[in-house]
């Protein structure tokens, strides 16, 4: 019998197929060609994310961000809609912690409409005044829904506290209540002059593309912005010396939602691999981890139950998460804990390692296969600076940790004693 | 630049998804669908079984999502967390689903390792054990699962909009089932449902990726031919008499946030007016990708006549290809400073519009676009793939899902004003308020 399985060879992006080109305003363009469907993902950051707002009008960025897209000198919002919707396609501009995030998806026979779209949106906004009273009150609706909502609650909770009131990490990027009330159309208007610009700003084209022919047409729209950015600035982060804890109540709820964490580090961090393999070892692989084999398959107690780590140009956090019974909110932190202690005190297995290491080798793949995915790993190479290399050595950075190194991280970054907890639930 | 553009060739004459599939049949009765896809070296790896909570009764409801929870919990051969640890390290993903109509598994992996995906699925289809203590844990882990729902405001308003507007069909309990059932299900109730329904000769394995189909035809074969297949229950589906009557509901509960929600009478995947009905409702609420969300859906009826005006700060619709029939759902979230009623009237309004003036030719032809892209967009993914190939099998066929545009595209504005006065009519709704004790 012959072999049923066809040998497939897919490349890892890396510096020989992704075509860079940088325009002389500071804007770059990446592309990289993926030929499997007649489709198209851009994928945008300019450097105007939240961590630039003023502390009582937080959630000002994000709004700026969904101001562009809600009408232009030359279309309205009702009619950007209509051209972008007609087509299938999609137009979203959000407001990230440094970045303004720019997406689109749309059929390749419709890219140069999309692209002209986009660059309408982020050079020509028109800033109208009934859609801005609009998109404040559903981000107030959002926010008022928010506030009923448990795991919403104990994230944005648990963030204050590891960051403080005053670090911009330590807030929503969509705001407060009071904050975003307190946003006006000229606040808008003026984030967009001071922040708004190609500078070190990045598009990310992914799909059935020829590489010439975006370069050339994103050129004709965006290579004589001139709009200006602020330098990137991550402002220091003051650390964790005593256990810090909130618990906030919310009638009428079924059960309670618990984000537990520490500080963790810089997405350009050198202990970032290791903190990954780690993570995945105390709360990811298979399902959950160390803890979700504790707290969900061995106690019952949880219907999710897992670890992450986040970074970004400042310090993110490595947190644990369950949504558990109120009577079981404590039994599940010390379990928690427990598997923390275990990660600090005990070396991993040799075998562990292996399995963790298989597993962030071999899902790559299926990580990679679509144009979403593969547009949002070569932005994230992109932004965070990290080498156009990085997803090919991968492989060799994930092999070369080591069990001490595991033991290392644990006993840097979690301490069982001094952590941070937000628990939202009924009372 | 201007607004002009063109949009040529709406309609592709053949879907990314059709071609070349091959659909066999065991002699155990083992459906097997099989798409060579060289995109990636992957392999994704489907079992589908035609049950789901819609062939559940009273007392038992959840039972098919409790079962699924089950098959994870091993067999002699792949003890309880087995499966976790062999899977992942291969760098697979894999997860189950259970929705009205079925209960489906996948394994998506490196093209080498299918066998792996091919030797749990074919043991866990005849072997699971159901250990007396595994269940009793996975009884809180569901019930939490069910905590979570209840957590969100919707759930509950749709939970008890459902079970109103359907009182009859099994369709009318929640896919995770009533809290009662959960709390006295008991072991034998799960593995008596295991055996009734997990057998060949009521699934479906499909397989989509980097493989030859006919040496991967022998492999199959190898691993789920010499199962036996098992009478099968014949399940009586009580149909849904007619309703007679709007019906209104309302719940209370926390927060500031009000919804409204409408729940009409939908028809069936394989009926006449099922492709009318689809386009109908990405007029109104904006089209949906096949099986999953759609993109925006800022250019539909329903944003331009609640949110744009201020009164929701969203506003959606949602029907799908089902076995029986099922609900076509409106749903708006009732923005601060405006009442349930505002919100509802509003609903109807783009309703009546449908119904007195149709919709126009341009309408026509953005949902047919829309449906074209969100296909082209979901064919991307291997694993999405054989989802569709497979949810396809089990509820209409190969056919309907090969045709799907052709029939999206053949839709006149007539089918869809006539579609509109027929099923959206206010004796057949079913209007659910979730009033916020605080809002």
């Amino acid at each position: 019998m012959s072999t049923p399985i066809a040998v497939t060879e897919r490349a890892m992006p890396g510096p020989e197929t992704i075509t860079v080109h940088e325009y002389a305003n500071g804007l770059r363009l990446y592309i990289y060609e993926n030929h499997t469907v007649p489709a198209v993902v851009v994928d945008g950051s300019l450097l105007a994310g939240s961590v630039f707002d003023p502390r009582e009008k937080s959630g000002l960025a994000a709004m700026t961000a969904g101001m562009l897209r809600r009408g232009t000198r030359a279309h309205t919002f009702d009619e950007l809609n209509e051209i972008i919707e007609s087509v299938g396609a999609a137009i979203e501009i959000g407001g990230g912690r440094h970045a303004l995030d720019l997406y689109a998806n749309c059929l390749s026979e419709d890219l140069s409409l999309i692209l002209h779209v986009l660059a309408e949106m982020v050079r020509e906004p028109a800033f109208p005044e009934k859609e801005f009273q609009r998109l404040k009150q559903q981000t107030l609706t959002r926010i008022q829904e928010r506030e009923h909502d448990t795991r919403s609650m104990a994230f944005i909770t648990f963030r204050r506290l590891l960051y403080g009131d005053d670090h911009p990490y330590g807030r929503p990027v969509t705001g407060l209540r009071e904050t975003v009330e307190a946003i006006t159309l000229a606040d808008v208007r003026e984030f967009y002059r001071q922040h708004v610009g190609p500078q070190r700003g990045q598009l990310v084209v992914v799909g059935d593309v020829d590489p010439a022919v975006v370069i050339e047409e994103v050129g004709n729209l965006l290579a004589d912005w001139q709009g200006t950015s602020l330098p990137l600035t991550v402002p220091p982060v003051p650390p964790v010396e005593m256990r810090r804890e909130e618990r906030v109540s919310i009638p009428d709820k079924t059960q309670s939602d618990i984000v537990l964490g520490w500080l963790g580090i810089p997405r350009k961090h050198p202990d970032w691999t290791p903190m990954v393999v780690a993570n995945t070892i105390w709360g990811q692989f298979g399902m959950g981890g160390r803890i979700g084999d504790s707290v969900r398959e061995k106690q019952g107690l949880a219907y999710y139950a897992y670890g992450s780590v986040d970074g970004n140009f400042g310090p993110g956090a490595w947190t644990a998460t369950a949504g558990v019974a109120p009577q079981n909110v404590d039994r599940a932190i010390a379990s928690i804990l427990a598997e923390a202690r275990r990660l600090r005190d005990e070396p991993v297995t040799p075998e562990e390692l292996a399995d963790v290491q298989t597993f962030l080798i071999g899902s790559l793949p299926i990580r990679l296969e679509t144009n979403e995915g593969l547009a949002s790993a070569i932005a994230d190479m992109a932004w965070y600076d990290l080498g156009l290399d990085y997803l090919q050595k991968t492989e060799e950075r994930v092999r070369a940790v080591t069990v001490e190194d595991v033991q290392r991280v644990a006993r840097a970054y979690m301490d069982p004693e001094t952590y941070v907890l937000a628990v939202a639930g009924p009372a | 630049m201007g607004t002009e553009h063109t949009v040529a060739d709406t309609v592709a004459p053949t879907l990314a998804v059709v071609g070349d599939v091959t659909r066999t049949q065991l002699e155990n009765g083992l459906t097997v669908v099989l798409k060579e896809m060289h995109t990636a070296p992957v392999i994704s790896t489907w079992v589908w079984y035609r049950v789901g909570s819609r062939n559940e009764v009273p007392g038992k409801t959840g039972i098919s999502h409790w079962v699924e929870h089950m098959q994870f919990k091993g067999t002699p051969k792949y003890p309880t967390g087995t499966y976790d640890r062999l899977l992942s390290r291969e760098g697979g993903i894999f997860n189950a689903m259970t929705w009205f109509d079925y209960t489906a598994y996948f394994e998506t992996l490196p093209a080498n390792r299918v066998e792996l995906a091919l030797d749990i699925e074919s043991d866990r289809m005849v072997n699971s054990l159901y250990d007396p203590e595994e269940v009793e844990r996975e009884r809180t882990v569901i019930i939490s699962e069910r905590s979570m729902n209840e957590n969100r405001p919707t759930f509950l308003l749709a939970e008890e909009v459902q079970s109103t507007a359907l009182k009859v069909h099994p369709y009318r309990h929640e896919i995770i089932g009533w809290l009662a059932d959960l709390k006295t299900m008991t072991r034998d109730d799960l593995y008596t449902h295991y055996r009734r329904y997990y057998a060949p000769n009521n699934a479906v394995l499909v397989l989509v990726g980097a493989f030859h189909t006919q040496p991967m035809l022998e492999l199959v074969r190898r691993y789920f031919g010499d199962l036996d297949p098992r009478p099968l229950p014949r399940d009586v589906i009580p149909p849904e008499p007619p309703q007679r009557g709007e019906r209104r509901v309302e719940v209370h509960g926390g927060g500031d946030t009000h919804y409204v929600q409408m729940a009409f009478h939908a028809v069936p995947a394989t009926h006449e007016d099922f492709f009318p009905m689809i386009v109908l409702d990405a007029v109104l609420g904006g089209a949906k990708s096949f099986g999953g969300g759609g993109s925006s859906n800022r250019s539909s009826r329903l944003y331009r006549g609640l949110v744009a005006t201020g009164l929701a700060a969203d506003a959606d619709s949602w029907v799908g290809p089902m076995i029986d029939p099922y609900l076509w759902w409106f749903d708006a979230t009732v923005n601060e400073g405006h009442s349930h009623e505002e919100v509802e009237q509003a609903l109807w309004q783009e309703i009546q519009r449908v119904q007195e003036d149709g919709v126009s030719p341009e309408e026509l032809r953005k949902a047919v676009k829309q449906v074209r892209a969100h296909f082209v967009y979901g064919a991307q993914s291997i694993t999405n793939q054989a989802r569709w190939l497979g949810f396809a099998e089990v509820v209409t066929s190969q056919e309907w899902l090969a045709s799907y545009l052709e029939n999206v595209a053949a839709v006149t504005a007539e089918d869809v004003q006539r579609v509109a006065q027929t099923y959206l009519r206010r004796d057949q709704v079913t209007v659910g308020w979730y009033v916020a004790s605080t809002g």
